[in-house]
């Protein structure tokens, strides 16, 4: 066995004391198997497993200080051992190790925005594999001051000690030139309190020290959110983005921004992004496909047709065939009177889609629109033959009482409607009773 | 300073390794979806292949490609190195895989180095991105 450097011998001291575990359903253990033994950690203090259950049982069972995991247990277990390993060792040192296949920019991020330590790149070299553990221990086992300051107000705050972490945090400042980490960190404490104010306050501060500070940023859009300060939130949103690569999970918010300051060239930005790509994360679809019906209402709005339409036709792509979404824009093109695009629209998507009741009900509300009333009302009891929902009932309702149907047949629609839902007994009656 | 875009296309580019495999003394072949590449050596590999398709002492023809994918939205082009290797050792590893470390023979070696290069690049650059977002 190669002779250790000092700095090493140090730190393969201090990990006499501590537990491994390696979660790796697939390959990587012998790798890791054989770096752990160079540091001399014996191997009774470290445990092997295999399966996802194994990994989420055992972090609980041996309370392991070091997680090396493969992303193929899958995100949310990767993300749960660490929840469990931070939970179990509120006054202890411990790191997570995320060894992955995957190595877009963008996982990484998103995984540093989890508190994950390291993301291992496969595949690796050893020499890698040594490099980024010793750091990363290194920062653990021998913090600076101003770390371990900023770890103690981290373990009060888990404790449930808000004041004293308060009060570390006060005093992680005085301890490092450029304390932007200890003022997001008391500006996220007063985010939970609910004093956006004094949140800001804090963010502020922390981006003096350094402008480009990632919680600082997010720490304030988020605050500015709260407030309904769009604009501002906006603004530092702008601010974050030229300088880091935004986490896969915050991306929903920056459109909702873009949106809410009517940045609509944004949204169509984001469409032409990550249409491009093979694989689109569904919160995201959807975040973005809504934001392109609003995108598409805008230009309606402003008799800017074309612009409306291309904006639709994005969402359309963009919804991945999700009725909800599909059925906002087919009332767009029905409220703005575009009946061949609803037609070519209809035509486009599938049939499962088409025969839904959310864009059946849009295809009755267009023929109400358009004055065939008697024609939308038999589209609808024959609807209701097959498929219960309020909605359908109220509409049969309304359209019954504007036909001027027969007052028997309006109170039986009604009767059938509150059977079939006893909480809108209400809401049905008062429709009822809007006869002339 | 110009708007920056909110995502870049760049940020969700993936690199990608693929090896296939000839085995010399047994004439048989192994597609590359079949094989994982665990660990890059400075002339060798430690590989995750299906059980007896080869053994210890074994020579074999490897066929390593790395691209990035999307490769619409990388300017960095695919890149192919091929290395006759002697497998060193063989493990087992669950019912139907086997780790083996491989010795390359004969194999390009400039080519092989500017792989590891870019390998431990790519490492240094996903710690830095980490760096930022934790500092």
């Amino acid at each position: 066995m190669e002779e250790l450097t000092p700095e090493v011998k140090k730190l393969t001291d201090a990990f006499k004391e501590l537990r491994f575990l390696i979660a790796d359903p697939s390959s990587s253990r012998k790798s890791f198997r054989a770096l752990l033994s160079e540091l001399r950690v014996r191997p009774n203090q470290i445990t092997i497993a295999e399966m996802a259950s194994d990994a989420q049982e055992l972090t609980d069972k041996i309370r392991p200080h070091v997680i090396i995991a493969e992303s193929t247990l899958g995100v949310q277990v990767c993300l749960e051992l660490l929840r469990k390993q931070t939970e179990n060792l509120p006054t202890e040192p411990h790191a997570f190790f995320l060894v992955s296949t995957q190595n877009s920019n963008s996982l990484v991020t998103s995984a540093a925005d989890e508190n994950i330590d390291a993301v291992l790149l496969k595949p690796f070299t050893y020499g890698s594999i040594r490099d980024r553990l010793l750091e990363v221990m290194t920062q653990k086992l021998f913090p600076s001051p101003y770390t371990s300051t900023l770890r103690l107000g981290r373990e009060a705050l888990l404790a449930g000690d808000r004041k004293k972490a308060l009060q570390e945090f006060e005093r992680a400042k005085t301890l490092d030139a450029a304390p932007a980490l200890a003022c997001a960190q008391l500006g996220e404490i007063f985010q939970q309190d609910g004093d956006q104010e004094a949140a800001i306050q804090q963010f502020q501060e922390g981006l003096k020290f350094n402008d480009k500070h990632f919680r600082c940023l997010i720490g304030i859009v988020e605050s500015h959110t709260t407030l309904k300060d769009h604009v501002s939130a906006y603004r530092f949103a702008r601010q974050l983005v030229q300088h880091h690569t935004i986490p896969l999970k915050r991306i929903p918010e920056m459109i909702r921004l873009s949106v809410l300051n009517q940045q609509f060239e944004d949204v169509v930005g984001f469409y032409e992004t990550t249409t491009s790509l093979e694989t689109l994360d569904e919160t995201l679809s959807i975040y973005l496909s809504a934001g392109l019906v609003i995108c598409g209402l805008y230009f309606l709005r402003r008799k800017d047709t074309p612009s409306a339409i291309s904006a639709f036709r994005k969402a359309e792509i963009a919804a991945k065939q999700q009725p909800r979404i599909l059925k906002r824009i087919l009332e767009a093109l029905i409220s703005a009177g575009l009946e061949s695009e609803m037609k070519a629209f209809l035509s486009r998507v599938p049939d499962e889609v088409r025969n839904s009741v959310e864009i059946r009900i849009a295809q009755i509300e267009s023929l109400e629109k358009s004055g065939s009333i008697p024609k939308a009302l038999e589209e609808t009891l024959g609807m209701l033959n097959s498929s219960k929902s309020d909605k359908l009932y109220e509409i049969a309702i309304r359209l019954s009482v504007k036909l001027g149907r027969k007052e028997s047949l309006v109170e039986d629609l009604v009767w059938r409607a509150g059977e079939a839902f006893p909480d809108k007994r209400d809401v049905f009656s008062s429709l009822a009773a809007r006869r002339p | 300073m110009p708007k920056a875009e909110w995502i870049q296309t760049q940020d969700f580019v993936e690199t990608l390794f693929q090896v296939s495999l000839k085995n010399t003394s047994t004439r048989s072949s192994v597609e590359s979806t079949e094989i994982e590449i665990i660990e890059l050596r400075e002339a060798g590999m430690v590989l995750k292949l299906p059980k007896r398709v080869a053994a210890s002492g074994h020579i074999v023809m490897l066929r390593i490609l790395r691209k990035k994918a999307p490769q619409s939205h990388s300017s960095v082009q695919p890149l192919e190195i091929t290395v006759t290797a002697k497998i060193s050792t063989i493990e087992e590893h669950g019912a139907n895989s086997n780790i083996a470390t491989v010795q390359f023979y004969q194999y390009n070696e400039n080519i092989w180095l500017a792989l590891l290069k870019e390998c431990s690049d790519r490492q240094n650059k996903a710690s830095e991105l980490i760096k930022k977002i934790q500092e």
